[in-house]
């Protein structure tokens, strides 16, 4: 309870506190209410990121959904527990390494030229080498791939759990019937995967919103601002511009959103279906 | 039991108190790889002739602001902070730093220029240590190729007068080169990118070009707009921005994240480097045939970047006396000439160093060219304006006009709101 008052309820009000303050996370504060909240609802640079943001959630957990569920079902339907091991191992591995580690190493991967292994292959192939970080459809689109492959990891797993959960005797009747797998798959699998699926939705849904690592590291915002992610501009007026009050009510910004896209996901997409 | 327990934490308590009596903890950004046994090993000699300790630790650059921040804001700050020219006005306007006025004549004689940028408001709060200082990589072969001269490395080079924008571009048109036959260059002119963190390779050419970045209209002592809504401005953008869309010698327009690989690559003639490439290319690639010189001379002057990082004591120090000594250790003449010789940088004082190194030379030679920053808590806020507009301008999604207005408008604004 001390650690949840510590580490949670008491920087949460603190931070509504220091919306509304005008000053540096260093020195002296002046108190001005609302002010820096009517100033990022009118700062174009935040609607950018707003924006921003957007498309990554939009583009991203979608995707990571989908594929998730995918390769859950793939790597469930193998025969033996050693090959499902095995193949949860290795979509399980990019959870497990730093972020950072990754980014850098994607950022290297898409360098343009010969430079670039990616483009190396591109080019061996007879394709001209693509400018990925330097254009900012395909930069946007890079982080979101390093994001959907990074995060499958666990969805995966999650979506297995899940699919453990499902009894054979439903599979079984559905045979009986004259189901086929993709039957099956749609009138039992994913109906009764539901509590899963708005689990898994729902993280996505946060952690993508907060999307912050591979920006900071690939792009840094750019090219010409089309990677920059809200949680990336928070930071910058937080650490860099030292503009405390700013960072913090656009944080609180990004805070309701979260709230009510989660929200809104949990009222349309809950069920009371039990088994 | 208990007694026990009582006495090994009084215990632990007493020598806890003891130790950080004499221990001065030092964070520093690091300026080669092995930095920390670097320091621990020069500092040697301090701890034995003072018995204070040294608690050194190198932080990353990546998350410089970050920590920082946080360690000042938390009131756990190091006793002694390596704080660069941009970052150490913020930490004394907040009242964060340790006034060092009454020591002011105990470090020693620095250069003039670079000891009064340790002065804010009027007090002197950084103590200057090293220089950072950027000039003209070249390729020798490529140069061989093509069959240009090589860039000056002194004012008595054949090329000295010779080596400007114009010839520049010349040169950095002559070689980029399609050398595989698909089409495409792929050895290219010239090297700089418009999404690099900092503007060090991009600010010569504005300030070639008389673009001063702050500018004091009404002489009071205060900046009050920035220099680029001039014609200077215009000419200086208009420079970069014809380097990659009007002569196209700028690998990936402008956006390739690292010169590091072109140059070990050969496929860039010409880039602007730090001292610290020339150790890396001794160590990594020593057949690269390459050789260093001067900036082209603008219009206005041949202007370089160079920056100046300070040693700064925080005002929560519990050792501050003792933090003050270190500062003075540290800056003294020999000790500046050892530790900057193993990491390939310079001094604040006037010392004799690299005698033996023609390239390292050259970078003595340019520190004369050396536009120092204006002293500015907002500076970092400064810089992400001018490359916004700079990417913006060289990307051709704004004119080079508007560019100019756009970094004048928000300096303005930004100024006012301090």
């Amino acid at each position: 309870m001390i650690v949840f008052l510590m580490f949670y309820i008491i920087p949460f009000f603190w931070t509504f506190f220091l919306a509304m303050q005008r000053g540096s996370i260093l020195g002296s504060k002046t108190f001005i209410g609302l002010n820096n909240f009517l100033k990022v609802i009118n700062d174009p640079f935040f609607i950018k990121t707003l924006g921003n943001t957007f498309k990554y959630v939009i583009l991203i957990v979608p995707s990571v959904i989908i594929i998730s569920l995918f390769l859950a079902v793939i790597i469930n339907s193998l025969t033996t527990n050693k090959a499902k091991s095995f193949f949860r191992g290795v979509v399980f591995i990019p959870m497990l390494s730093s972020v950072v580690v990754l980014a850098i190493l994607w950022k290297y991967l898409l360098m343009p030229g010969p430079t670039g292994f990616i483009n190396s292959v591109i080019s061996y192939f007879g394709f001209s080498s693509v400018n990925w970080l330097g254009k900012p459809f395909t930069a946007l689109l890079s982080i979101a791939i390093l994001e959907i492959w990074r995060g499958m990891g666990f969805y995966v797993i999650t979506f297995m759990a899940g699919l453990n959960g499902i009894p054979n005797e439903l599979y079984e009747a559905a045979r009986i019937e004259g189901a086929g797998v993709i039957k099956s798959f749609f009138y039992i699998t994913l109906p009764l995967l539901k509590p899963v699926f708005l689990f898994c939705l729902v993280m996505a849904s946060i952690w993508n919103f907060q999307l912050f690592d591979s920006v900071m590291v690939m792009t840094r915002g750019g090219p010409l601002n089309s990677t920059a992610t809200m949680v990336w501009y928070v930071y910058r007026n937080a650490f860099n511009y030292s503009k405390i009050g700013f960072a913090s009510s656009m944080s609180l910004v990004l805070f309701v959103i979260i709230l009510v896209v989660s929200l809104v996901q949990i009222k349309y997409l809950r069920t009371d279906i039990e088994y | 039991m208990k007694k026990i327990l009582l006495v090994t934490l009084i215990s632990l308590f007493i020598f806890q108190v003891t130790v950080s009596a004499a221990t001065v903890e030092v964070w520093k950004g690091p300026h080669s790889n092995n930095a920390k046994e670097i320091w621990n090993s020069l500092t040697e000699s301090f701890t034995e002739s003072t018995g204070i300790e040294i608690e050194f630790t190198a932080t990353p650059w990546d998350s410089w602001d970050e920590k920082y921040t946080s360690a000042f804001a938390a009131g756990s700050p190091p006793d002694v902070s390596y704080m660069p020219d941009e970052f150490y006005p913020r930490f004394a306007v907040e009242d964060q730093l340790y006034e060092l006025d009454e020591y002011e004549n105990e470090f020693g004689s620095f250069y003039q220029s670079i000891w009064d940028m340790g002065h804010y408001n009027g007090h002197l709060y950084a103590v200057p240590f090293l220089q950072v200082n950027y000039l003209q990589y070249y390729n020798k072969d490529l140069f061989d190729e093509a069959g240009l001269s090589y860039l000056p490395g002194s004012e008595d080079d054949d090329m000295y007068d010779n080596w400007t924008w114009d010839t520049f571009v010349n040169y950095a048109k002559k070689l980029t080169q399609d050398t595989n036959g698909d089409g495409n260059p792929d050895q290219w002119g010239y090297g700089f990118s418009v999404s690099e963190v900092n503007p060090n390779t991009l600010y010569p050419f504005l300030w070639q070009a008389g673009v001063e970045l702050l500018v004091d209209e009404d002489g009071d002592g205060s900046y009050d707009r920035s220099g680029m809504d001039t014609p200077e401005g215009r000419k200086g953008l208009q420079f970069l921005v014809d380097l990659v869309q009007k002569h196209n010698v700028i690998p990936a327009e402008g956006y390739h994240p690292d010169m590091e690989p072109l140059i070990d690559n050969e496929q860039l003639a010409m880039t602007m480097i730090e001292a610290s490439t020339v150790a890396r290319l001794k160590e990594d690639r020593p057949e690269i045939n390459y050789g260093v010189g001067f900036n082209p001379k603008g219009p206005e002057s041949r202007a370089a970047f160079g920056n100046v990082g300070f040693f700064t004591v925080s005002k929560d120090s519990e050792n501050k006396e003792e933090a003050v000594e270190f500062i003075k250790h540290i800056t003294e003449k020999n000790f500046m000439k050892e530790f900057l010789t193993k990491v390939t940088l310079f001094p604040t004082k006037d010392i004799e160093m690299f005698e033996n190194d023609p390239k390292m030379q050259v970078f003595v030679r340019n520190g004369q060219y050396i536009k120092p920053y204006p002293i500015v808590p907002y500076l970092r806020e400064v810089h992400d304006i001018y490359l916004n507009a700079i990417e913006q301008a060289v990307a051709g999604t704004i004119s080079v006009e508007k560019a100019c207005k756009q970094v004048d408008d928000k300096i303005v604004t930004l100024i006012t709101e301090q």
